[in-house]
């Protein structure tokens, strides 16, 4: 296959094949990052043969994912699919199965964890520390272009890798495989590759940022390396200092399976603005409900609780609060998220989509008993909630999530179909 | 492309082997609809119980979604897709 990486500029640097990969990678630290390419529309391609070649978007709203034929057109993640039906009619706009993209994605993260005894997984990507690994796998270029294959023969899916000693770079590296290639930086060379990259590509560089620096007439990452760290810390804080050092190419955050998630959010839009306060409420348990049983399937409480809505016009309003004990606890949750919920309820219009989003967990402990009565008695119908909660989570991981539904969830019976993960909902948040 | 939900119980002639199962055949209502390709399949552990998702070309051309539960054994044709 011919290389999709040519100006390396003399580094030691290469593509595929990897018959001619060169020496061993040595005691070198090697971070390989797997890219599934295009991933929910290369899923709804191998679901229905006939959409193979053609244009698909799967999204609601906003794109979430685009084929490469509709990326052809200039159709990315964000795009709005009113954009997409007017630039592209011919495009096959699906509003996905978020389950489905899950197990295929676990699959995947199966294979890469056959290779990697440390694994570092999001939504379609994943870090994999090969560290010290190559006495095991033995070539490591020809063990990561052996998982690629695999991937492709055990899923159907394409992925694009990335090979070299940082995650950051191997990040980096990735994008010039994309898609379907597979490019490493050998040991050495970060520096001089990273100099070249626009400064977009940077970690830590956001839209933000990125516009900050273009207007001070910082367009590569080199350029960055005429800032002092004390004058980069001045304008981005404490981030500045790391931004300095990957200037260089270095970057010393360990490839980790997250202990803890940052946040858990379950979401949905309607079809119709929603205005039967009956119907927001039971959708506002049936959200507090999926993102407290994956906290209690996690081993964790919440401490922080956000709700946010988007009106039919558009706009959007948040709010935010602290949740005490039993955060976890679906009854606990929802009524905190429907008191939350209330105060948002400030105009006379439709909601198009809701959202309720849990933070700052810990992990679950035993609870401090309560000193006063009045305390005593809440703290004793929290505990039975909690129980029940353990008795419904029995039985759905016997029998899957719809196999019970709960209190104002009820409600949506009538309203929304179902399958084996409970209400089938729209723009369901993939959030791990 | 339209989707059609069937979530129905259907009969299933399959090819258990090596520790995969392959739908060959199925029976929906009095039609025996023949499998020509498994175009991919995934599987789902949602739960304890694992349930395996096909999706099939049949000899129409129509494309099924099929799901097995391994916790009871049955099959169900879950939707089909189709053209236009």
């Amino acid at each position: 296959m011919e290389s999709r990486v040519r100006d390396v500029r003399g580094m030691t640097a290469g593509t595929e094949p990897y018959l001619s990969a060169g020496p061993r990678w040595g005691p070198h630290p090697a971070v390989l990052h797997l890219d599934i390419d295009a991933f929910f529309a290369s899923i709804e391609q191998l679901r229905q043969p006939a959409l193979k070649g053609r244009p698909v978007v799967v999204g609601s709203g906003v794109v979430a994912s685009a084929s490469y034929e509709a990326r052809a057109y200039g159709i990315r993640a964000g795009t709005t699919l009113s954009e997409v039906r007017r630039i592209c009619p011919e495009a096959v706009i699906l509003p996905g199965h978020a389950p489905t993209y899950r197990a295929f994605a676990e699959r995947v993260f199966d294979l890469a964890a056959e290779l990697a005894p440390n694994l570092e997984t999001f939504l379609d990507d994943a870090l994999l520390d090969l560290t010290g690994t190559e006495r095991v796998h033995g070539h490591l270029i020809r063990a990561a272009a052996e998982l690629r294959r695999r991937v492709r023969a055990e899923t159907g899916l394409s992925v694009s890798l990335g090979l070299a000693t940082n995650r950051m770079v191997a990040r980096m590296v990735t994008r010039l495989a994309k898609p379907g290639g597979f490019a490493w930086l050998r040991p050495g060379g970060e520096a001089t590759f990273v100099a070249r990259r626009p400064i977009e590509e940077l970690l830590g560089i956001g839209h933000a940022r990125a516009a900050l620096l273009r207007e001070m007439g910082v367009t590569r990452v080199e350029d960055l390396r005429g800032f002092p760290p004390a004058r980069l810390r001045e304008l981005f804080g404490e981030v500045g200092l790391l931004l300095a050092a990957r200037a260089w190419g270095r970057e010393t955050r360990a490839v980790a399976a997250a202990e803890l998630p940052g946040s858990i959010r379950r979401e949905t839009s309607f079809d119709e603005p929603e205005a039967d306060g009956a119907a927001l409420a039971a959708m506002l348990h049936y959200l507090s409900d999926r993102a407290a049983a994956q906290a209690r399937s996690l081993g964790i409480e919440p401490r922080g609780l956000r709700v946010h809505l988007r009106w039919a016009d558009g706009g959007a309003a948040a709010r935010q609060a602290t949740l005490g004990a039993r955060g976890a606890t679906t009854e606990v949750l929802f009524a905190a998220a429907r008191e939350v919920f209330r105060g948002l309820l400030v105009r006379r219009m439709g909601v198009r989509n809701l959202g309720v989003e849990i933070s700052r967990f810990h992990p679950v402990a035993d609870h401090q008993l309560a000193l006063f009565e009045a305390d005593a008695a809440g703290e004793a119908a929290a505990a039975r909630a909690g129980r029940l909660d353990h008795v419904v989570d029995d039985l759905r991981a016997q029998f899957g999530f719809r196999a019970l539904v709960r209190g104002r969830s009820l409600e949506l019976m009538d309203r929304l179909p179902s399958d084996a993960y409970g209400f089938v909902l729209r723009t369901p948040c993939l959030t791990r | 492309m339209r989707w059609e939900t069937l979530d129905e119980p259907i009969k299933v002639r399959a090819d258990f082997q090596g520790g995969d199962v392959s739908p060959l055949a199925f029976r929906r209502g009095p039609n025996r609809i023949r499998v020509v390709r498994v175009n991919t399949h995934w599987v789902d552990r949602d739960g304890r119980r694992a349930r395996y998702y096909f999706s099939v070309t049949a000899e129409s051309g129509d494309v099924y979604q099929l799901c097995f539960d391994a916790g009871d054994l049955t099959w169900r044709a879950e939707c089909v897709m189709y053209e236009g």
